[in-house]
């Protein structure tokens, strides 16, 4: 397992390599600097800044500066919060996105998985067919409309709850619900896919002669196999959910990480930009091994390769 | 056996993940003095020499006090904020202050013209690099010394005869200097405090995060959790401290109108930034739509030679019915009739031009209609585009854009028509008519007209105040009879407000002073 996760992190260099390079010069191409504002800004405070910055240097050095930069974790000042780094931003922020995409992941797993084997395993019945709509609801309604909806029934009217902010424990909950509501409507699907193909195996056949009951069937048997495909989903989905979703943190005001990839886009922070896509990238990479190894724990057909 | 292990470990793991999180949280205390803002954006910096954005002057202006403050009665009285008083010579270009003794920093230290001296020097430091910095070349030699064409600090217009003493020469006769001095870019500054968390001349210092932040306003900060909440409280130090009644101010960022206005109505928040423009007149027990010196235009690309034509842009102007789109589409604001708004105290000048019979002009191909990508801002667009094409049948080519790539598009010259605000930085017209100079960075419309830079020249230039506003009148008159940038409404500042906020101070500038409000039970 150890030269397993060598080997992937070895791959991982070329790959985050090419994702700063491409994200660098896409930052370059795209129109308008990190200084434009409505209000003009004097040319010759904007030469100054260019140059305290390093925006004059000649690109190739830029690229190298930057890049050793974010190799040695030795960060520049930030062109949209000067006293700042984006070390100081992810360090700052990661943990509140780590908190509510782990929250969201329970409420996801919580709510889908039961869902979806009890879809499988009544599979035609009103028990299939009520929540599998209502899952197909969850992924067609995007986070922007169930969240103002939640904020509304249980913020403004019943006022249980508070709708914005990151304060109490209460907090907590009208983000997770509306992120975790999403994705539990995708693993409902997903959990249902794999029992119902897992059902139809050999060995369960083989299970159900050997005269284990139903709930044997489906909860030992079935849901090692039919569980596959929602793990694989899992670390793609576990990386996005704990760098942070944009449309919930803005619509609650949750002081995440999301917001700081769009916000940095938008302000043309190129060093901000830099690391939250690479650190967002890493995430991926580390999450996809993560979820390897667990389905070769899971599935005794898989090895390490 | 140790595969279904694996699967129980990870579902386990993950609760008690879920588990450690939940117990970390803390509850938020209450204090019941406490007034909660809404404040618009998150700031970039509360350093009053990097601050640009008004949400950030909000704050800044709770934390600083220049030499005038704020009135809490009317917005442009003048008010001796850390100068008791002061004296002027009879052309006006020389200020004298006189600083109160009483005046502290958040640490106990005397406020003394040396730190007047100081921020100034450090704002106009051409190696500082503030965006602000020309708000400042009001002072003698300060312009030549930002752009770094003298390099003596000593002759620039600042002098500090002694620790009580400022006396500010300026370069031409500014009557409406006073006025200028509210805005936060003249605040002193704590020196030793910045000097102890780096480079005195350093744009990327982080002083102004730190918990030993000092400040020498009503308020002080006491946290900053960014995105979050932004807690002030008061400066016990503040010579002023007996007629501050809020103890301590919650400025909240909202990048989401609907979000604030959620957080309102659940009664989180006691004052808004904004409100949405479907809940505009809804709620009229809260509602305030205080006047606010700030005009909307459309910006012309003088140089495009399809706008050379003074009649078109005249029909341009004539063919928009402003009533209707406020009516229609913004909900707020009042129709321009001229650059500087109707709210300007004091002021009175020509409307732009109209006449009855609005010229069809003939255009061979359309003209290029940037706007930002706001909902309001397209179907603004949409709408006048409609009403100029019934109106003269003149096509226009509507484009909607990433507000940074829009600026760059403007600042290429690459567009015809775009759509911009204008916020007054300080109450006089100066500060709508001084942008249009052909030699402003301001300037983005490209508009020369030496006539008009005249004006404006001997409007400087003058230290008669009836002569003053005459020529600025005559200004105003030209830049409505040429129309370099069409004006479309005069915004007013719209926020929703809780009925226990007493006093609550409407500003023409939004800055207002913090210390006379109150809060009932």
């Amino acid at each position: 397992m150890l030269r397993f996760i060598l080997i992937r992190l070895g791959q991982a260099i070329p790959i985050l390599l090419a994702i700063y390079t491409i994200t660098f010069f896409m930052v370059r191409a795209a129109p308008g600097g990190p200084f434009s504002q409505e209000r003009k800004v004097a040319p010759h405070i904007l030469e100054q800044q260019m140059e305290y910055y390093g925006f004059n240097d000649p690109t190739y050095i830029q690229y190298f500066r930057t890049l050793w930069q974010h190799i040695s974790f030795d960060f520049p000042p930030l062109t949209s919060y000067p006293g700042l780094t984006s070390k100081d931003i992810i360090l700052d922020t990661f943990p509140v996105s780590l908190e509510l995409g782990i929250l969201a992941m329970f409420v996801a797993i919580a709510i889908g998985l039961p869902v979806g084997i009890l879809a499988a395993a009544k599979k035609n019945s009103l028990l299939d067919y009520a929540p599998m709509s209502f899952a197909m609801i969850g992924i067609c309604l995007p986070t922007f409309v169930i969240g103002p909806l939640l904020a509304l029934l249980l913020g403004v009217w019943l006022g249980w709850l508070n709708i914005s902010g990151w304060f109490s424990w209460s907090d907590r909950i009208l983000p997770a619900l509306t992120l975790g509501l999403f994705y539990a409507a995708y693993i409902a699907r997903l959990t249902r896919g794999g029992m119902l193909e897992a059902l139809n195996m050999d060995y369960i056949r083989s299970a159900r002669a050997k005269g284990a009951s139903e709930r044997a069937v489906v909860l030992v048997h079935a849901l090692r196999g039919g569980i596959m495909p929602v793990i694989s989903f899992f670390g793609p989905a576990l990386a996005g959910l704990i760098s942070g979703s944009f449309v919930v943190e803005t619509i609650f005001q949750v002081p995440g990480l999301g917001r700081h990839f769009i916000q940095a886009a938008l302000s043309r922070d190129h060093s901000l930009i830099l690391s939250t896509v690479l650190f967002y990238a890493a995430l991926i990479i580390i999450a996809n091994m993560v979820v390897d190894i667990a389905q070769v724990m899971l599935n005794p057909k898989l090895r390490y390769g | 056996m140790f595969s279904r292990f694996g699967l129980h470990t990870i579902l386990g793991l993950l609760c008690l993940a879920v588990f450690f999180v939940g117990c970390s949280s803390k509850s938020e205390p209450q204090t019941s003095n406490t007034l909660r803002i809404g404040n618009g954006a998150e700031p970039n910096s509360l350093d009053p020499h990097v601050a640009t954005t008004i949400a950030e002057a909000h704050i800044v202006n709770a934390l600083f006090e220049g030499l005038i403050a704020a009135s809490p009665h009317n917005d442009k009285d003048i008010v001796p904020g850390v100068a008791s008083n002061w004296e002027t010579n009879e052309t006006f270009t020389r200020f004298t202050f006189t600083l109160r003794s009483d005046a502290k920093w958040s640490d106990g230290t005397p406020v003394v013209s040396q730190d007047f001296l100081n921020a100034y020097e450090r704002l106009l430091n051409p190696n500082f690099g503030a965006a602000n910095a020309a708000f400042l070349y009001d002072l003698k030699n300060a312009k030549a010394y930002n752009e770094d064409s003298l390099s003596n600090f000593e002759e620039v217009g600042v002098a500090t005869p002694n620790p009580q003493t400022l006396v500010l020469t300026l370069e031409n006769p500014t009557l409406h200097f006073l006025q200028k001095l509210k805005h936060w870019s003249w605040r002193p500054i704590h020196r030793p405090s910045i000097e102890a968390s780096g480079g005195y001349h350093d744009i990327a210092n982080n002083w102004a995060t730190h918990a030993q932040f000092v400040s020498n306003g009503p308020y002080s900060l006491e946290t900053w959790r960014r995105n979050e909440r932004i807690v002030l409280i008061e400066n016990p130090h503040y010579w002023d401290a007996q007629n501050v009644s809020i103890s301590s101010l919650h400025f909240y960022p909202f990048e989401n109108t609907q979000t604030e206005f959620r957080a309102f109505q659940s009664g989180q928040l006691d004052i808004t930034e904004e409100i949405p423009s479907e809940q505009m007149g809804r709620n009229p027990e809260s509602e305030r739509n205080d006047p606010a010196l700030a005009t909307t235009y459309l910006l012309l690309n003088n140089e495009s030679p399809r706008l050379d034509d003074i009649r078109l842009r005249q029909a341009l102007s004539q063919a928009i019915d402003r009533k209707l789109l406020i009516r229609a589409i913004e909900k707020s604001g009042l129709p321009a009739t001229r650059f500087t708004p109707g709210s300007m105290p004091d002021y009175e000048a020509g409307d732009f031009a109209t006449n009855d019979q609005p010229e069809k002009v003939i255009l061979t191909e359309p003209l290029q209609f940037l706007v930002s990508n706001r909902e309001s801002s397209i179907a603004l667009a949409e709408a006048m585009q409609e009403m100029w094409q019934r109106k003269l049948g003149i096509e226009i080519r509507i484009q909607n854009m990433e507000f940074k790539s829009l600026l760059a598009r403007l600042d290429a010259g690459d567009y015809d028509l775009s759509y911009l605000a204008w916020h007054g930085d300080y109450i006089d017209p100066m500060a709508f008519l001084e942008i249009w100079q052909s030699d402003s960075h301001f300037n983005r419309a490209r508009w020369k007209e030496p006539k008009f830079d005249a004006l404006i020249k001997a409007a400087t230039k003058t230290a008669d105040p009836v002569d003053r506003f005459a020529k600025l009148a005559e200004a105003e008159t030209l830049l409505g009879k040429e129309l370099p940038i069409i004006p479309i409404f005069w915004k007013t500042k719209d926020y929703l407000i809780s009925p226990k906020v007493k006093q609550w101070p409407a500003s023409l500038i939004d800055l207002r002073s913090y210390k006379g409000i109150k809060l009932s039970q």
